[in-house]
């Protein structure tokens, strides 16, 4: 919050960093000296000795960081990040929505026209076939 | 469609190349991105090809088997360290994945079964490979002869269909009703010792256990699912008789998931417990889809999907501890929470999903379930009540028992989880918990 109200130092903050760091990274350098060599040649040899795996591969540095980094990609990236946006973000699925506007429509529909919300001759009785009683005589009734 | 078979096939060739583990690997995620989004306007069936087509079902099913093939391959990097036949591995986990991705899309009730059929040898190959006891043979016995002994009647049943209907397109048989119960118990029996039922359940703990971490993920995750799909297909022209004989099955299924969950409390085997967790959910499943309502129907569907995840998720932690320890014991596993904090969040995670516990989809599953078998028989209640109650106490008791309490004094030293353990977790738990917040890729069939 107080940061926000010094805001109006900004440009003095940027001017004051830029010489700041002018000021460091100002150099001189006449000749190769001992040291410069000596550290470049230690890092590396430090940073490859206990390097800890990521668990892909024990053996070399190098296959292992590509193939964390590969597996992570096609596996967080692609299927959960992107797979999981264009499934929150898909369009109406299964035409869901389009049934349900469709359905509330023609309810408001027919309610306004006074009918009841669904006839009861919905399929036109005559095209029923329903068997004849002796057929039925001996059928179980399963509810 | 064919573009993934295709894939898949020349996915082989490239196991047998030098270098390539981890490329299969990631070539399978990225197929499992691509199937996933190009078939987004899901109506009721679409990629309809010349035997092919895929469903609601189908799609979920696939997505499943995808996702845990590609988890295999990441959970089983120990062979590849060993160097110990990982190119046969490979060939094995994508040649199974072929047959399963078939199975769940053919057409043809014939193909299915044939299919059904061919995805036993790769499980088997893995268990008798890539196994660690002896005990694999008797294991892989007891897998291949309980499926086969239920399915030669599945086979004459469906040749029994296909002489009287003329047609085994699945599609097409919504239309007829067959109404004789020999066909009845031949074609659904092969399906209910695959699930595993409670009197035919025996080859589950079994090849459960003495499978390799590959071999236990794809048995718990998508072999079981194979059951359940198949009696999704087959009860629709088995309904009339269906609804006189479902008691049998509820019942026997609902007990015997009762008397599992109990006996998940008396298992001293990590992996063992996992599986007998596995029947008592799969007991809840063969119970939502014999009832015959469109929430039995939607719940069994739901809990398979994440009970496919959950359980793998579940392997793969017993198989980081045995990696470690070399032992499944979970008297020489107890305490872990003091060598390894981060991985009691994965076990907590992954157990409270078993349990039924929000927000994860085996809550939204179970609560499907239980309202479509109360709506059956409010007797069931009691039922349900008690395995509910169970599950949630033994997955309780192995999380205690595994990170709480005192460490086994002979352990030595060994190594905190690795990056890509954390993942193959994560990969696991992230579908199951996000996938309730929009269910409805999975959730609505018709």
């Amino acid at each position: 919050m107080a940061a926000l109200i010094k805001l109006r130092h900004m440009p003095l903050v940027q001017r004051s960093v830029w010489n700041h760091f002018n000021k460091v990274s100002r150099n001189i350098s006449t000749s190769k000296k001992n040291s410069d060599t000596a550290t470049t040649a230690c890092e590396t040899k430090t940073e490859d000795k206990n390097w800890v795996s990521y668990g892909f591969d024990y053996t070399s540095k190098e296959e292992d960081t590509n193939a964390h980094h590969a597996t992570f990609f096609f596996s967080v990236t692609l299927c959960i990040v992107f797979g999981g946006v264009c499934w929150a973000y898909s369009p109406d699925v299964h035409m869901r929505d389009w049934a349900q506007r469709e359905a509330f429509l023609e309810l408001r529909r027919r309610e306004k026209a006074g009918l009841p919300p669904i006839s009861p001759n919905f399929i036109d009785p005559k095209l029923i076939k329903l068997p004849d009683e002796s057929e039925l005589c001996d059928v179980e009734i399963i509810i | 469609m064919m573009k993934f078979l295709f894939m898949m096939i020349f996915m082989i060739p490239l196991c047998f190349m030098k270098n390539m583990f981890w490329l299969v690997q990631m070539m399978l995620f990225f197929m499992m991105f691509l199937f996933m989004n190009l078939n987004l306007n899901i109506m009721c069936f679409f990629n309809m090809s010349y035997m092919f087509y895929c469903d609601i079902i189908s799609f979920g099913l696939i997505l499943l088997s995808i996702w845990i093939c590609s988890l295999m391959i990441m959970a089983s990097e120990s062979l590849f360290k060993l160097n110990f036949y990982f190119n046969f591995f490979l060939f094995n986990v994508i040649f199974l994945l072929i047959m399963l991705y078939l199975t769940f899309s053919v057409l043809n009730l014939l193909l299915f079964y044939f299919f059904f059929e061919a995805s036993l040898i790769p499980t088997l190959l893995l268990i008798i490979g890539w196994g660690y006891q002896p005990e694999r043979i008797q294991a892989g016995m007891y897998l291949l002869f309980y499926t086969l002994f239920g399915s030669l009647p599945l086979l004459m049943g469906i040749i029994y269909i296909f002489n009287d209907l003329n047609t085994m397109t699945i599609y097409f048989l919504k239309f007829f009703n067959m109404n004789m119960y020999l066909l009845y118990i031949s074609m659904i029996f092969a399906f209910l010792v695959k699930m595993p039922m409670y009197f035919v359940h025996l080859w589950l703990p079994k090849a459960h256990v003495e499978a390799p971490v590959s071999g236990s993920m794809i048995l718990a995750g998508i072999m079981l699912k194979l059951g359940g799909y198949g009696l999704l297909r087959v009860m629709i022209f088995l309904q009339e008789v269906n609804l006189k004989l479902n008691y049998i099955w509820i019942i026997i299924s609902l007990v015997g998931g009762l008397f599992i969950s109990m006996k998940c409390f008396c298992q001293v085997d990590m992996k063992s417990l996992i599986a007998y967790s596995s029947v008592a959910h799969m007991s809840m499943v063969i119970g939502g889809i014999m009832v015959m309502n469109y929430w039995g129907f939607i719940g069994s569907y739901i809990l398979m999907i994440s009970h496919g995840l959950c359980s793998s998720g579940m392997f793969c932690l017993a198989n980081i501890n045995y990696e470690r320890l070399h032992s499944r014991s979970l008297y020489i596993n107890s305490g872990m929470m003091n060598f390894m904090p981060s991985m009691s969040l994965w076990w907590f995670l992954l157990l409270s999903s078993n349990m039924a516990a929000p927000p994860s989809l085996n809550l939204l599953g179970e609560i499907s379930l239980i309202n479509s078998l109360v709506s059956w028989s409010n007797i069931s209640m009691i039922l349900l009540m008690m395995i509910s109650f169970f599950s949630a106490g033994y997955s309780l008791y192995l999380y205690s028992y595994i990170q709480h309490g005192k460490y086994f004094q002979g352990l030595y030293s060994f190594y905190v989880g690795s990056s890509r353990e954390y993942l193959l977790l994560f990969l696991h738990w992230f579908p199951l918990n996000m996938m309730i917040l929009k269910v409805d890729f999975i959730s609505i069939w018709f």
